[in-house]
């Protein structure tokens, strides 16, 4: 939490700022942890000022009560199934993508997870007025491709992407704070209207960072990007899509990169299998984890020139 | 942007805990805070604190770029590629080498890497008229295998090719584009790199964005090969494996930065299966997560004497193979109707003269 400030209450002036700082507390949380009664003592400030100084504190920073079936229909409300454009995939996952929730796909290199992400890309442009951000780090986004991808998709549809190119980790976070930031304002119809973020792919940017000697940076990196996708999804109310690479884990089977950390963050995970014949178009993809239904659904899917074969 | 957290940003570690420990933990946490109290708050040099909080005010007002999926689809309508001179090879590309992205090619020895980059790199200074794009090329070279004599033949094809079309049309700016054209000035758009070990080659990189910003001419930058000091003095795989995760990164960062196309060679290693499936499999070198990171890969090979090449990945093009030759003159189509002629043809014996004009399948497209 923030370090205390003058102005968070009234009773929070200068003079009782410079007394709690000589006492070693700074932060909100110092100011928390410490006992009342105790902050009286050895600061000499009135009884009532540090109550009210907690309360506000408390009342600022903890979240709300909400029951559970006004939840429940607060979601309902603002939730949405986007097709990803692939009939089977949306199939085996229940209809499609889920806004509230991170999707991953993990793959191996020219598995087509950059084409899964064009095509959905595609499909939720030509449905209705919803907006896309599309996160690219490897430089994989193609325009040209989203049209060859989606039938009825022109030009116009493509307007309502917006493309982030992203080398670094921290230049991720600084845009997806950005994003944050734009759509609680509210201010601008693209943000409103944003229903579909995309983050192709997620592992090129954490892979520099990690095992650099400092395990507590990177992980931290990690939980805060996890972190920061959660809110999106959750707190906007928007589906997300990420694509990660394929490692070899325990035994020599195959699993998403990145680590046990990030294993849980992804609600839904949708495995490429190996395909040892690189040069053919289809590809099966499996569901091996999913929160909300079954897994271990799979389907095949046909990437041909001018689109996936439904 | 006042409850960025400190921790999101790329300060030192230290710096960072230092900050935390004093209560910093968001940008907002730094309004109205000087010098003096940060120093206090944390004990650090007031040099230190000034530096910490000129970047902390920096990054409040930082806001990321865009672009529209509409500017990016007339981007890539409108862009001019980089040809091969193999109207095959450019069609399988879709058009030619792509700006913007990190192209590696892959393939064994001999296969015809360094002769597709010094192909690139010559084709990159084509007059517009005759399709080219009017550009320079750095070339950074690892393993010394930038042949001059080479290189001079296949710009000199390139001149006299140029000359061939023009002679046919009487316009006189296509004359006297073709009179400027010479082959010392296409050598000299060529500026080359020598790295002789992988610190030489990172260093390099980290400072090309200076260079290319001083000569926005440049439209290709070709490192040749980027295996060959990556392949050797790394005990620490998970070491190599972040350096090199990173080169691409800012590869690809210099690629978007500059509109330039990177094009990088890669060499082919061995992979020996465990298990139930044995045998063996010939894989590009560096790993997994080095393929992942490169926009499009394709791989050069070998097949039943001539050669062809595999379009591997890419997010734009179906993957496909395609034939194609290494004459003198440099980069060429394979003709369609000789090929039991190709099955002996080694590229130094083929003294066919300026076969790529006179034979329409070879020629070159025109925009």
């Amino acid at each position: 939490m923030s370090i205390l400030k003058s102005g968070l209450c009234v009773a929070l002036n200068d003079e009782v700022l410079i007394k709690l700082r000589s006492n070693c507390i700074r932060t909100n949380v110092d100011f928390l942890c410490k006992d009342p009664e105790q902050i009286v003592n050895i600061t000499g400030i009135a009884y009532k000022d540090v109550i009210s100084i907690r309360n506000i504190i408390l009342a600022k920073y903890s979240s709300m009560i909400v029951d559970g079936g006004d939840f429940y229909h607060s979601i309902i409300e603002c939730s949405t199934i986007l097709s990803s454009g692939i009939k089977s995939l949306d199939e085996i996952l229940d209809g499609g993508l889920y806004s509230r929730e991170v999707t991953e796909i993990a793959g191996d290199i020219a598995s087509g997870k950059t084409q899964i992400c064009l095509c959905t890309c595609g499909s939720t442009l030509t449905r209705g007025i919803q907006t896309v951000i599309y996160i690219d780090t490897g430089a994989g986004f193609s325009a040209r491709r989203i049209l060859q991808l989606t039938p009825n998709c022109s030009e116009n549809f493509v307007s309502r992407v917006h493309v982030f190119d992203v080398t670094t980790i921290y230049e991720l976070l600084s845009v997806l704070d950005k994003i944050l930031a734009l759509c609680k304002d509210g201010k601008l119809d693209f943000y409103k209207r944003l229903n579909l973020l995309i983050l192709d792919n997620v592992a090129s940017v954490v892979y520099p960072c990690l095992s650099n000697g400092n395990i507590v940076e990177s992980q931290g990196l990690i939980s805060l990007l996890s972190q920061k996708l959660k809110y999106i999804a959750t707190g906007l109310s928007v589906a997300v899509l990420v694509t990660n690479n394929l490692v070899k884990g325990e035994h020599g089977k195959k699993v998403a990169s990145l680590g046990r950390v990030w294993l849980n963050v992804p609600n839904v995970r949708l495995t490429i299998e190996q395909n040892d014949q690189y040069y053919k178009t289809t590809r099966k993809v499996m569901v091996t984890k999913n929160n909300r239904g079954k897994i271990g659904g799979s389907c095949t899917i046909n990437f041909t020139e001018h689109g996936p074969i439904q | 942007m006042d409850t960025r957290e400190i921790v999101t940003l790329p300060i030192a570690p230290i710096h960072k805990t230092r900050l935390i420990s004093a209560g910093y933990k968001f940008v907002g946490d730094f309004t109205d805070v000087d010098v003096e109290q940060l120093s206090r708050g944390t004990g650090l040099n007031h040099s230190e604190c000034e530096h910490l909080l000129n970047f902390i005010t920096e990054s409040k007002t930082f806001v990321p770029k865009s672009r529209l999926g509409s500017e990016i689809f007339e981007k890539e309508e409108s862009d001019g590629r980089i040809m091969t001179f193999s109207e095959k090879l450019d069609e399988a590309l879709g058009g030619g080498m792509q700006r913007g992205i990190v192209t590696e090619i892959c393939g064994l020895p001999g296969v015809g890497k360094t002769q597709l980059c010094m192909q690139l790199a010559c084709v990159v200074q084509m007059p517009e008229v005759f399709g080219g794009v009017e550009g320079e090329a750095v070339y950074i070279e690892t393993d010394g295998g930038l042949v001059l004599e080479r290189l001079t033949d296949i710009v000199a094809a390139t001149v006299k090719h140029c000359r061939h079309i023009a002679s046919r049309d009487s316009d006189p700016d296509i004359q006297n584009i073709v009179s400027s054209m010479a082959v010392d000035k296409m050598l000299a758009g060529i500026h080359v790199y020598s790295c002789h070990d992988n610190s030489q080659l990172l260093g390099t990189v980290e400072l090309l964005p200076e260079f290319l910003k001083e000569n926005r001419k440049i439209k290709v930058v070709i490192i040749d090969s980027v295996a060959f000091h990556f392949r050797h003095d790394f005990d620490d795989m998970s070491l190599r494996t972040r350096v090199l995760t990173n080169l691409a990164q800012t590869l690809i960062r210099i690629s978007k930065t500059f509109d330039v196309a990177v094009v990088v060679t890669n060499q082919m290693t061995t992979r020996v299966h465990q298990g139930a499936d044995k045998g063996s499999h010939i894989v590009p070198c560096l790993g997994e997560s080095w393929g992942h990171a490169c926009t499009c890969r394709v791989i050069l090979q070998h097949e039943n004497g001539s050669r062809r090449m595999w379009l591997y990945k890419s997010s734009s093009q179906p993957q496909s193979y395609t034939p194609f030759q290494i004459t003198k003159e440099g980069i060429r189509d394979v003709a369609a109707c000789e090929p039991q002629e190709l099955m002996n043809q080694d590229y130094r014996d083929n003294t066919e003269t300026d076969s790529s004009v006179d034979n329409p399948s070879k020629r070159q497209r025109l925009v």
